[in-house]
């Protein structure tokens, strides 16, 4: 049977905005704390967005090729490491790779997108700002379970204990 | 220009401000800083972390530039101490292309991580840090999954268009100005010498003690230069 004209479209367009539209709205959603990195040391938020295009993918962030962390659809990590230049890459049927310039006390941010393949999607990681990790909404930590064996992605325990631990010792404005 | 007490280093920390839905805790993460003095046994030094306004002397960009390039810079606001310049606009200074990715298929885009290195100061390295460029172009991955949405509901093999489909390339050009800071306090001298600053500057005065009124700060030329912002094409 043939589908009118005007159905299809309908279905089509509820189609592409379920698949592009973040998976919930960001203003609803707690406030996301990043505590500082320990003194001396810097770190790196990298965060996915929760569209559902690409979800069933993983994104697993790579350093001298020891898993650091996983990093499903809407999670994000906070990895701590030493300043200086520091080389990640996220690998599925293709590798993609960045360089930040990690700085002692700073947090930067790098966003992991999934981006259209052959057999699957590929991962693509990128800078990004903390500006763009509000917007995305992003606020689910992932599972402890689901990082290392790589050093420095601190689980949700630690991201607690750092939260507090500044909170107590950070000025109120 | 950057006017700072003398006498003292005054070492920075910031407490980042919150966003809507988000609070960073970072101490130097943004420019609203609060001064805490530290004795310093310098005569006249400039603390670490100390913000630098830099401009770029050369074109960067996602396609145009190397992973590993070292790029030309300059100071674009000299650093004033307590009413005297102690370090002029224009000393040049050198910064390195952390990263850059070509734009590519599947909508991926072009990516440019800078950072600044030293600033040359009559052959003495000022160390610099924080540059904070890490910037992309606009991507074409939503649109991909937009199409290939619709491709689902209505002709599949229309999807394969998508890789086709390039993001956009960065482009950070000359004269693009960018704040660093220093990474370490740098000591122009320990108040019983003739300060270096002098010498570089073409100025024979001394700087006066630290407890002499402050000088009218003098707006560097280099200062007006036209703030450019990086764009993606």
């Amino acid at each position: 049977m043939r589908m009118p004209n005007h159905l299809s479209t309908v279905l089509a367009t509820a189609t592409i905005a379920l698949a592009t539209a973040p998976a919930a709205h960001a203003g609803e959603k707690a406030a996301v704390v990043i505590p500082p990195p320990p003194a001396g040391k810097g770190q790196i938020v990298f965060y996915r967005t929760g569209t559902i295009v690409g979800s069933a993918m993983g994104c697993s962030v790579n350093e001298n090729g020891q898993k650091i962390s996983s990093l499903g659809s809407g999670r994000y990590f906070i990895l701590v490491t030493t300043p200086g230049r520091h080389e990640y890459t996220v690998k599925s049927e293709a590798k993609d790779t960045l360089a930040l310039e990690v700085e002692a006390d700073e947090t930067q941010y790098a966003m992991c997108k999934i981006k259209m393949g052959i057999m699957a999607g590929r991962p693509d990681l990128a800078p990004s700002t903390q500006e763009a990790f509000v917007k995305a909404g992003t606020d689910r930590l992932v599972d402890a379970d689901d990082m290392g064996p790589g050093p420095g992605a601190l689980r949700p325990d630690e991201v607690a204990a750092a939260v507090s631990a500044s909170a107590t010792t950070t000025p109120s404005k | 220009m950057l006017l700072l007490h003398s006498g003292v280093c005054i070492a920075q920390v910031s407490v980042g401000a919150g966003g809507s839905a988000i609070v960073s805790l970072d101490r130097q993460a943004t420019t609203a800083t609060s001064s805490v003095e530290t004795a310093s046994p310098c005569g006249r030094c400039i603390p670490a972390l100390t913000p630098v306004s830099l401009v770029v002397d050369s074109a960067l960009g996602s396609a145009i530039s190397k992973t590993g390039q070292v790029f030309q810079l300059h100071l674009a606001s000299s650093i004033v101490v307590d009413g005297k310049e102690l370090i002029p606009a224009g000393i040049k200074g050198t910064g390195e292309v952390v990263w850059a990715k070509r734009a590519g298929g599947s909508g991926a885009a072009g990516e440019l991580v800078l950072a600044a290195r030293t600033l040359d100061f009559g052959g003495r390295l000022i160390r610099l840090r924080s540059m904070r460029v890490a910037i992309v172009g606009k991507d074409a991955i939503g649109t991909i999954d937009a199409i290939n949405a619709g491709a689902a509901a209505a002709m599949p093999v229309a999807s394969i268009i998508g890789f086709a489909i390039t993001g956009h390339d960065v482009v950070y050009p000359a004269g693009s100005s960018a704040a660093a800071k220093l990474a370490e306090a740098f000591v122009i001298d320990d108040g019983a010498s003739a300060p270096a600053a002098a010498a570089v500057s073409g100025s024979a005065s001394v700087a006066p003690p630290a407890s002499a009124p402050a000088s009218p700060t003098v707006s560097s030329p280099a200062a007006k230069d036209a703030v450019r912002q990086p764009t993606t094409d």
